[in-house]
């Protein structure tokens, strides 16, 4: 029985080496422990056997036949035992390991099949029976021939994978297409391995192939939406050229325009400066002349005929000087000669060019006013259309108060105007600022000014850091402030 | 050449304008004030004229077609520091700057009054008639500056520093009294003259001009000093 045991588990390709070498040892050692115990018996007997006694004959007996042969046996049989299952245990494993790679292989949406050396089908799972339409008995024993399309066939498609094959052992990622049972062709990417017997030699090839169709329908699907996307960005890339040309067009006749507006401000310039030169030397002919005859004597009628010709012709003066005022400010050309300046200096100045007026003049310049950064000139031209103002709006007799003094702050110098005339509408005050604003007055008489004093006024206090405005009470007069640098200290 | 009136003789003007009723009109305020005058149309007359009649002033219009007024004006001053009073149509600073610049003593915008022109070319007149010394003072050397009262320049590091007339008045009439404080109404009566004694801006304004100029520092002057509540002076 140990022999037929032994001779069984022999004759399995066993894969645990270990155990069949015990078994082999076994094989030897168990006749040899029987052939060893025998002789030792028979030898031991012969030599002393007519000595002993009956007793220890038996004795004897039972030690070699009922102790030794017993347990020699007994272990002999526990070493095949344990040995069979260690086997059983190993072969479970790779029954196991079998079955999962075999589910692997037929449940694999991939087609995987084998071929022997002439390339006719052995193996063909589930996942080639549903790509292909074949079940396995109708494929199996057929030349794989009958899944390549005729034209493929024709083009050595087989021939050439082979030759891979052959060359390299494998063949990986090849695209190709093959036929199904029902006649439609469809996209695979194939893989095929040279599968080797025990001794090396090759017995045949495995072929996985993976369905590509929904893969190249996802690819041409993305390939279209790149088309798409491409046509539109062509698209949108046309209209957007279309659009910067039209805008170049747009830009070339702004362009022009722009040109066109350059002329037209050298033009206004020229014209300004005709209005500078040309009309300020006829008006000072006419001033000189109404002087002259004036100094002269004249008649009473002539004297007020003149003295009106000299009235307008100043305001004629005035009128053009704003004009080039204006016309400076805007072009940026106002400059200013800054220099320290005393502001009692000023208010004189402006008092004396203002002339004589009808009106109770308040003069106060508060002790320790600090000099001023200032251009005099023009400086005496803000006060000059401040005070002018203030006559202008004011009944006469009225008081009017020029007053200087230190800022708030101590930084500025604070000139203010206070009339005791209409005052301003508060929706005005913000705008009398304004350029060519004028303030309309229901009452008026007659319409003072050009709505260029105040503004030209605020251009100048601005241009020295300065701030200038108004605080009135409608029906009770208006006080102009402004406020101009005070000068660095005298060294 | 001498230009200052003399007492007894009235002074002699020349006005030179392209503008015909003007020079008219000049003539008959001038000549009414009590001046003599000559007048000539364009620039080149102007110095034809110049040469002749050896004027005391000049009143110059700006604005004259071929010789403009600057270029008359240079030409003058190669040959003469007779007083100029410009007459200008554009009143920018930049011509107001220009004019005093290349020598001019004054200016008067148009539109301007007769009797303006008049005290102007009175005021000009009565500073030029004020003996300085002029030809017979060596030039005076302060510091890094060069006071040549001949050539009425004055040289800054070897260069000549463009000094407005008022300007170089000021400061020669400062050099003249070197170390000593003048006060405000000396300088006044001494630069621009006896009716402007009550003008104490002018001071103020033209030595803040000249501390720009002359000054390395013009916050920490050191040739003209302030004597606070009096004066100034030039320091040694």
């Amino acid at each position: 029985m140990t022999t037929e045991i032994l001779r069984d588990l022999a004759a399995r390709a066993v894969p645990a080496r270990r155990v069949v070498d015990a078994v082999k040892r076994l094989r030897w050692a168990l006749p040899l422990a029987i052939a060893l115990t025998v002789v030792v018996h028979q030898a031991w007997e012969s030599l002393a056997y007519e000595s002993w006694s009956p007793a220890q004959r038996f004795l004897e007996g039972v030690l070699i036949y009922g102790v030794v042969g017993p347990l020699v046996t007994y272990w002999t049989l526990d070493w095949i035992a344990r040995a069979i299952e260690t086997r059983e245990a190993i072969e479970a494993r790779v029954r196991r390991g079998e079955r999962y790679l075999a589910s692997i292989t037929s449940g694999s949406a991939d087609a995987i099949f084998s071929l022997d050396t002439e390339d006719v089908v052995q193996t063909w799972n589930r996942g080639a029976e549903e790509i292909f339409g074949y079940p396995p008995g109708s494929i199996i024993g057929q030349h794989v021939g009958v899944l390549v399309p005729e034209s493929l066939r024709r083009r050595g498609d087989l021939a050439s994978i082979r030759d891979r094959l052959f060359a390299d052992g494998f063949v990986r990622g090849y695209r190709t297409r093959r036929l199904t049972h029902d006649g439609r062709e469809v996209d695979v990417e194939l893989t095929q391995t040279l599968l080797r017997g025990e001794d090396g030699g090759i017995i045949g090839s495995s072929v996985i192939l993976r369905d590509e169709t929904d893969r190249i329908a996802a690819e041409t699907a993305i390939r279209r939406l790149n088309q798409e996307l491409e046509a539109r960005v062509a698209e949108r890339t046309r209209q957007l050229e279309a659009a910067g040309t039209a805008l170049r067009a747009n830009n070339d006749a702004l362009v022009a325009a722009n040109h066109e507006l350059k002329q037209l401000d050298a033009l206004k310039d020229e014209f300004v400066d005709l209005v500078s030169h040309e009309l300020r030397a006829p008006l000072t002919n006419i001033n000189a002349s109404v002087e002259l005859l004036l100094s002269n004597g004249m008649p009473d009628g002539a004297r007020t005929k003149l003295e009106i010709i000299g009235h307008e012709a100043s305001r004629l003066t005035r009128l053009v000087q704003g004009v080039l005022d204006i016309s400076r400010i805007g072009a940026g050309r106002l400059k200013l000669l800054k220099a320290p300046a005393d502001p009692a200096d000023l208010c004189r100045t402006a008092l004396m060019q203002l002339g004589a007026a009808d009106r109770d003049w308040r003069v106060h310049i508060a002790p320790g006013t600090p000099a001023v950064m200032a251009d005099a000139d023009r400086v005496v031209q803000v006060l000059g259309n401040l005070l002018s103002n203030a006559v202008k709006y004011s009944p006469a007799a009225s008081r009017i108060d020029l007053t200087v003094g230190p800022a708030p702050g101590g930084a500025d110098v604070l000139f203010s105007v206070t009339d005791q005339g209409v005052g301003i509408p508060a929706e005005e005050v913000d705008r009398i600022f304004e350029r060519f604003h004028r303030v309309e007055r229901h009452d008026a008489r007659e319409t003072y000014g050009h709505g260029l004093g105040l503004y030209i006024a605020r251009k100048i206090v601005e241009a020295h850091g300065g701030r200038i405005w108004v605080e009135t009470t409608p029906g009770a007069g208006a006080t102009f402030l402004f406020t101009l640098p005070r000068a660095p200290e005298e060294p | 050449m001498n230009h200052h009136a003399n007492a007894g003789k009235p002074a002699n003007i020349l006005v030179v304008d392209d503008d015909a009723n003007l020079l008219r009109l000049l003539r008959e305020s001038l000549e009414g004030a009590g001046y003599q005058v000559m007048d000539a149309g364009n620039g080149l007359d102007g110095i034809k004229q110049l040469y002749a009649g050896r004027p005391d002033l000049v009143v110059l219009d700006v604005m004259m077609p071929r010789m403009d007024g600057w270029e008359t004006l240079a030409r003058i001053r190669e040959m003469s520091d007779v007083p100029v009073i410009m007459l200008t149509a554009r009143d920018d600073e930049a011509d107001r700057l220009r004019g005093f610049e290349l020598g001019a003593d004054d200016y008067v915008t148009k539109p301007f009054s007769l009797a303006e022109l008049t005290a102007r070319a009175r005021a000009v007149l009565a500073r030029a008639a004020r003996p300085h010394s002029s030809g017979t003072t060596p030039p005076l050397v302060v510091g890094d500056l060069v006071i040549d009262f001949s050539s009425r320049r004055v040289l800054k590091h070897a260069e000549p520093l463009p000094l407005t007339p008022t300007e170089y008045r000021l400061l020669s009439t400062l050099a003249e009294h070197i170390g000593r404080t003048l006060s405000h109404e000396q300088l006044l009566e001494r630069v621009w003259g006896p009716e402007y004694v009550d003008e104490p801006g002018y001071i103020k304004r033209y030595i803040w001009y000249l501390r720009q100029k002359v000054e390395d520092d013009p916050a920490n002057p050191r040739y003209v000093e302030t004597v606070r509540g009096f004066g100034y002076r030039l320091a040694k």
